[in-house]
């Protein structure tokens, strides 16, 4: 076989192959879904107050090292908040006038979270950054009962 | 430094200390749709901050780039790196007022539509907006909600090129706020 129908049929099996690779790779990453919370490790595990007292030392900081990143926060329940599609989880320390606001999607909270106030709990969420209270959004309760 | 974050955002609604005029909610919802030919691109944020003052009618409203969510990964993605960047412009921020506060009676129970007016700020850019809300007053409490549409060109927010066409240039807001009165302790 010549040379020049050798590689060109070399060309097109590889097109063959890599043409749909890349189409089901392309389609795979455009319907991605957020990754399942309880699958990913958290990068800091923190107590509520000391997360609220370094964001409220220096935001910008804290912001740097926690925004964007998935967390666990350990502390004791003061408020739950429910909507339709949605439940809030403030943890505070019953003192400080800012909190820890967990945010838990429908698909999060199937099973309705059944807290106590004063309860302490573990929370996974990423943080999305600091207003009046440190949000955390995309939770998951770590020690469920 | 917490409490002035708290004390700030009712200072500058008006008055510092008389806190019973004051309305809070730290759960705001704040979505956006964007129609495409692609696909309709849509995100929710369920954490949004907003005090009003029921005497002024001063009301603000804050919400973190980042706690807004997709169904779809790469979009969020791409809001976050491409779009809002949202590690420059971490907030998303609303300062203005009820333009008809007499319209609304706080002590009574009842639905108000009035104007709100102010100044939005998103991806560090400032423009002046207004829009039609309304006001369910319940028992001292106000659950607040309105819809408007901005112009992405306004916020300096660019399409690329590959998808402008693609993509529409003008965004729909839409609010829905519970507060609960400043002074009273909030109820689950």
């Amino acid at each position: 076989m010549k040379e020049w129908l050798k590689k060109y049929r070399l060309i097109g099996f590889a097109a063959l192959i890599s043409i749909p690779a890349v189409g089901i790779y392309g389609y795979q990453q455009f319907n991605r879904k957020p990754p399942d919370m309880h699958g990913l490790r958290s990068s800091y595990v923190i107590a509520s107050e000391d997360l609220v007292s370094q964001f409220d030392a220096d935001e910008k900081e804290a912001s740097a090292k926690y925004s964007g990143k998935v967390i666990t926060v350990v502390g004791n329940v003061g408020m739950v908040q429910s909507t339709d599609s949605s439940q809030t989880v403030f943890l505070n320390d019953g003192i400080s006038a800012s909190a820890v606001i967990c945010h838990f999607q429908k698909n999060a909270t199937d099973k309705k979270l059944m807290l106590l106030e004063g309860e302490k709990i573990r929370i996974k969420g990423v943080c999305s950054g600091y207003l009046m209270d440190v949000v955390l959004v995309r939770c998951v309760v770590e020690n469920e009962k | 430094m917490k409490l002035f974050v708290l004390l700030g955002m009712v200072v500058l609604t008006g008055g510092a200390v008389f806190c019973q005029d004051k309305l809070v909610s730290r759960n705001g919802s704040v979505s956006f749709f964007s129609k495409t030919s692609i696909e309709n691109i849509e995100a929710h944020s369920q954490t949004a901050v907003s005090v009003l003052d029921k005497k002024t009618g001063k009301l603000e409203f804050s919400v973190l780039i980042k706690s807004f969510l997709f169904q779809k990964a790469l979009m969020q993605e791409h809001f976050n790196e491409n779009y809002l960047e949202s590690d420059k412009f971490p907030k998303s921020t609303f300062k203005g007022r009820i333009d008809d506060l007499s319209k609304i009676d706080f002590s009574q129970d009842g639905n108000y539509t009035v104007s709100v007016s102010g100044l939005l700020t998103i991806h560090g850019e400032t423009r002046p907006v207004t829009a039609p809300a309304s006001f369910t007053v319940t028992n001292g409490s106000a659950m607040g909600q309105a819809e408007f549409n901005i112009m992405l060109s306004d916020y300096n927010i660019s399409i690329p090129t590959l998808v402008k066409d693609k993509i529409s240039r003008s965004v729909k807001i839409s609010l829905n706020v519970k507060y609960d009165d400043l002074a009273k302790p909030q109820m689950n």
